[in-house]
């Protein structure tokens, strides 16, 4: 956030526009996102339809189950947020991401900051799209 | 781990995961309803938690807190950490609860927990 700069929001969220069971389901994403783009520094979206993708494709499961794909979310989310929940000295966190592009707002000045771990210029990241390898389901599969 | 209605959280609660999950940091609705796939009815319900926790801490003090606040929990697991970095906020955006409590949770908690502490 502008005022704090020092501490920031990070939201995961789960979409599903593939299969819209619920008529307001656009308009419940519409006013969440708005919310989402003007108080989160920083989001981390996940879609439903995507990720049922991911199983089918990659892992070759012919009809993904939740505990299947709550296994890709959670692997991903435990990934992505390894840098914050644990300390270390190393120079890609996501907060050093983040930062550059929370300090610009509009001019872009990471060299300057002071307390910016990143001294690569990126552009205003908000919406943060994940990439992971190598996919394997683990045993949870067996559990649910 | 928050929610409008109980029926996912108390099969978690039964389920082998439950010694997981801290038990004074899950949220459940009085009302039990669920939010009916209404960002509006999260939103709302979320904001009438607050407004009724506000009047009974003035009016009934001296009684014994029935429900713990929100923020509370956001507070307490704030104030035990050694270097608050962020926070990390998960939920659905296209159902009742996740978004409409969701925002609520992100537009107001959250930045008066930060601007309040912190400033």
């Amino acid at each position: 956030m502008e005022s704090s700069g020092l501490y920031y929001f990070f939201s995961s969220i789960a979409t599903s526009y593939g299969f819209i069971d619920v008529v307001v389901q656009p308009y419940n994403s519409i006013l969440t996102l708005k919310r989402l783009i003007m108080q989160c520094d920083c989001v981390v979206t996940l879609d439903n339809t995507a990720l049922d993708r991911i199983a089918v494709d990659r892992l070759h499961v012919d009809t993904p189950t939740f505990a299947q794909t709550n296994s890709l979310v959670s692997t991903v989310m435990a990934a992505s947020t390894t840098t914050l929940r644990y300390p270390g000295y190393m120079n890609n966190d996501l907060v050093g991401l983040v930062a550059v592009s929370v300090s610009q707002h509009g001019v872009l000045y990471p060299f300057i900051k002071v307390g910016t771990q990143s001294l690569i210029p990126t552009p205003k990241c908000h919406f943060l799209v994940t990439g992971y390898t190598p996919f394997a389901l683990t045993s949870t599969d067996h559990n649910g | 781990m928050l929610d409008l209605e109980p029926r996912v959280i108390n099969s978690i609660q039964n389920s082998e995961q439950r010694q997981l999950y801290n038990h004074e940091n899950i949220f459940l609705s009085p009302q039990g309803g669920g939010a009916g796939n209404n960002w509006a009815s999260g939103y709302s319900q979320a904001e009438n938690f607050q407004v009724q926790l506000k009047r009974a801490r003035i009016f009934f003090s001296l009684t014994p807190r029935i429900q713990e606040d929100i923020l509370d929990m956001v507070d307490r697991e704030a104030e035990g950490s050694d270097s608050l970095e962020g926070f990390v906020l998960c939920h659905s955006v296209a159902g009742g609860t996740g978004s409409g409590m969701g925002s609520f949770i992100l537009e107001v908690k959250l930045t008066v927990c930060v601007n309040s502490r912190f400033i």
